[in-house]
């Protein structure tokens, strides 16, 4: 019965949100402001039982002085985040915001580097290697043709990406146009660009396409739930 | 006159008084002082008040002397100051406190003004008139004479660098000499003061509106329009007849107020009074010399004003057609078509298609694992893709979750404690699976960086809390991670493979995210992955697997035809209205 219950409110809120196909209404406004509300409440809630409780309060309660001492740097934080709520210690609030801004940058920076810069262009080198050609017997020249058509669709890419100018001899003023070689690699890039924006863009419908299937399966087990069919 | 003025509020009190009848200041000073003056010096105590108004070369001498004190200035030259020439008129008795301090009767006109308007005398009322008139004209003569503030600076630089020494150092000789230099110099200052650069010469003194009266004061210092008024001025003492001009625009007759006493001179009756409507020639546009790279952007300006000024074509505004109707249409029949397939059509057979080797890779490393092995799950997918991740897990978690196998959860997204719940109940519902859940991390790049310093070969702080030395303590045999975009993905390929490039990675996406997931594959980084229905179609076939996918294949299927077809009719619809948009235009 209880889940007799819930189905038949995921029912009504199901619909509310597909009356969107004939526009803007009162009850898609209604079932939005439901899971607007109800997600906020949710993270709220779960910060506190999964985040402050286990990392900040319990070692403050539980812990020694050692463990007192590592978290002050915690409630410092804190403590500095909301001062920087009142205008008039605004910049001591920087203070928090700039240690994370400058801990996720060098995380982010660190990983982009040693996680995709250098190995995706040793695995473009790589595609190069003879041994690799022949390591498989049989059909060698589509492997050489896939390094190749890699190799393009990275140097097109970085072209299409350039964004220098050429400077022009007699003076400091540029020149409007990049370099030809840079625009007619560019152009290459497009095509590669275009083929893998396309396919991100079927994957999406792909994907939308299952929720709602999922969603009208739902709608469809309710309703013969409640007609006794199912 | 009757009566004391209080020099404090300014009422009007009893010439017995001794203070105030307003204010209680004390008024016997004043009467003490009125009684000290001097003879020749006007017996009313408001007349203090006229001699300001009167004492004009005083109230020069004031200004300049503020000026002098100013910190912002320095003087010319760093020369002492010597009083002018024209200034030798003033009392002498006055003279030392004006070169030391503000005259007292400066201060008190001051206060008054600040307090009443009508309180002071009209030349001060004037001069804070032409102040502001001055502080007005800054806006609008700064921009229209540009030109001739240009040709200004060149004039000035060309007639400083022309200048012979000789004449410089001939004028510093003498002190006669050097009392007009100075004034102009702390004029200028004034003027810059003022914020207007003012272009004069020796003998011409270009007006505007609003500054004449400062700058007939001006003059009157330099002694260029000091002969005019002192004539009249004689002639009035005389009781000759005044010869008031005729055109009333430039000059009008002003009731003098006060005696202004000097040396030999004694004003009684009236003073012409230059009007501050005095126009003084505009100065014409000299031509400008401009670099190169200021001439690119005045014809950049130019073209840009030209292109708003141009001529359009103007195209008709269409009327928004409503499309609700067809996208309703549009909607009943994706509804019907897949409700269709899902209730009234047999689920699917699936054939065997080949595997691609993503596919064949994951499935030997699931086929590999120890009986015994320890998996960390990571959920990285928020809700509304829940539906599509269920079926693409679901192949996969079903050969990977067997008994003996331990479990690790832990979930970058609000909501994927729920999500993860949902998902491993069904399958470890009848089989004994320890699940440790690790918890919430709100940043997938922080928790994936401390998922790979965690590893035992990381440095660890002992006294550190034990929620965050031992995060992920444990070597696993090997990371499946959940997500549903490729930025989420990544974050974990790119820290991982860099910090534990020993532990296998594999990837269970949705099918937005795999195709920019796929060079990390090919490069060696991701051991296997799999995304979207189709592939888990695929792999659910190679397994001999039926589930939910088999339901919703049909409905997928008919779905995606559906779509396709739309794209293309859409396509076709919308190029055919930007030709005819195209024509109207043309």
């Amino acid at each position: 019965m209880n889940d007799l219950i819930w189905g038949v409110v995921g029912l009504l809120l199901t619909i509310m949100i597909l009356s969107y196909l004939i526009g803007d209404n009162v009850f898609f406004r209604f079932a939005a402001y439901i899971f607007i509300g109800l997600t906020a409440g949710f993270v709220a809630v779960m910060l506190i039982n999964k985040i402050l409780i286990p990392y900040l309060v319990t070692p403050i309660v539980t812990g020694g002085w050692q463990q007192w001492l590592w978290m002050l740097i915690p409630l410092g934080l804190i403590l500095l985040l909301v001062m920087g709520q009142w205008s008039k210690f605004a910049s001591a609030g920087s203070i928090p915001l700039a240690y994370l801004a400058g801990l996720t940058a060098a995380v982010a920076v660190g990983g982009a580097v040693f996680g995709t810069l250098i190995p995706q262009a040793r695995a473009v080198i790589e595609a190069f290697d003879p041994a690799g050609w022949y390591a498989v017997p049989g059909r060698s020249w589509l492997r050489v043709m896939d390094a190749v058509v890699m190799l393009v669709g990275v140097i097109g890419t970085l072209s299409y990406f350039h964004f220098g100018k050429r400077r022009s001899t007699d003076d400091a003023v540029e020149t409007s146009n990049p370099p030809r070689l840079m625009r007619a690699l560019g152009k290459v890039g497009q095509v590669f660009i275009g083929i893998t924006l396309g396919a991100v863009f079927a994957s999406v419908f792909s994907s939308a396409l299952i929720a709602l299937i999922d969603r009208v399966l739902f709608v469809g087990e309710i309703i013969l739930k409640l007609i006794g069919g199912g | 006159m009757a009566g004391l003025i209080c020099p404090e509020c300014g009422a009007e009190n009893p010439d017995e008084a001794k203070r105030c009848q307003e204010c209680g200041a004390l008024l016997i000073e004043q009467s003490q002082r009125a009684d000290e003056q001097p003879a020749g010096l006007p017996e009313d105590p408001l007349d203090f008040l006229a001699q300001a108004d009167d004492d004009l070369p005083g109230l020069l001498h004031a200004l300049k002397h503020e000026d002098d004190q100013s910190p912002l200035t320095d003087p010319p030259g760093g020369e002492e100051s010597v009083p002018p020439e024209g200034d030798e008129h003033v009392d002498s008795s006055e003279e030392p406190d004006a070169e030391e301090t503000l005259p007292e009767w400066l201060i008190r006109v001051r206060q008054r003004a600040q307090e009443e308007e009508d309180s002071v005398g009209e030349v001060t009322q004037k001069l804070v008139v032409a102040q502001d008139h001055l502080k007005e004209d800054i806006s609008t003569s700064r921009h229209e004479n540009f030109s001739s503030w240009i040709e200004g600076i060149r004039d000035e630089d060309g007639a400083k660098e022309s200048q012979p020494a000789e004449e410089t150092a001939k004028k510093a000789e003498t002190g006669a000499e050097e009392a007009p230099s100075e004034d102009e110099g702390w004029l200028t200052k004034i003027r810059k003061m003022e914020g207007k650069f003012i272009e004069e010469t020796d003998s011409e003194i270009k007006d505007t509106d609003g500054d004449s009266l400062l700058q007939w004061l001006v003059a009157l210092e330099e002694g260029t329009e000091q002969p005019e008024v002192l004539d009249e001025a004689t002639e009035l003492a005389d009781g000759a007849p005044v010869d008031v001009p005729a055109d009333d625009d430039e000059k009008h007759i002003q009731q003098p107020e006060s005696v202004l006493e000097g040396d030999e001179l004694e004003v009684t009756q009236q003073m012409i009074v230059p009007t501050p409507t005095l126009q003084a020639e505009q100065p014409e546009p000299p031509l400008v010399d401009v670099t190169r790279s200021e001439q690119l952007q005045a014809d950049q300006l130019a073209a840009t004003i030209a292109d708003e000024k141009a001529a359009r074509a103007v195209v008709k505004s269409r009327k928004a057609k409503s499309t609700w109707a067809i996208r309703l249409i549009v909607a009943v029949v994706l509804i019907g078509s897949v409700v269709f397939s899902l209730f009234f059509r047999e689920p699917a057979v699936l054939p065997v298609a080949p595997m691609p080797s993503q596919h064949e890779d994951m499935i030997s490393w699931i086929e590999e694992l120890p009986a015994d092995a320890r998996l960390l799950l990571v959920f990285d997918y928020q809700a509304a893709y829940a539906a599509e991740m269920a079926l693409v897990a679901e192949p996969v978690l079903e050969e990977v979750i067997h008994p003996g196998r331990q479990l690790s959860v832990l979930y970058t997204s609000p909501m994927g404690g729920l999500l993860s719940q949902a998902l491993l109940s069904e399958i470890s519902a009848d089989r004994d699976v320890p699940i440790d859940d690790l918890g919430y991390h709100p940043f997938s790049a922080f928790t994936a960086y401390q998922a790979g310093i965690s590893a035992p070969a990381a440095w660890v702080i002992p006294s550190l809390p034990k929620s965050g030395r031992t995060f992920l303590a444990d070597d696993y045999e090997g990371i499946i991670l959940l997500s549903d975009t490729f930025e989420g993905a990544r974050v974990w390929i790119d820290q991982l493979s860099a910090l534990m490039p020993g532990t296998p990675l594999n990837l269970i996406l949705s099918a937005q995210a795999g195709p920019m997931l796929m060079p990390y594959y090919d490069s060696g980084q991701v051991s296997g992955m799999i995304s979207g229905v189709g592939e888990a179609r695929n792999f659910s076939a190679a397994e001999g697997r039926s589930g939910a996918i088999l339901i919703r294949w049909r409905a997928y299927q008919t779905g995606i035809l559906l779509m396709v077809t739309l794209i293309v009719t859409g396509v076709l619809f919308s190029s055919g209205q930007v030709n005819d948009e195209g024509e109207v235009n043309a």
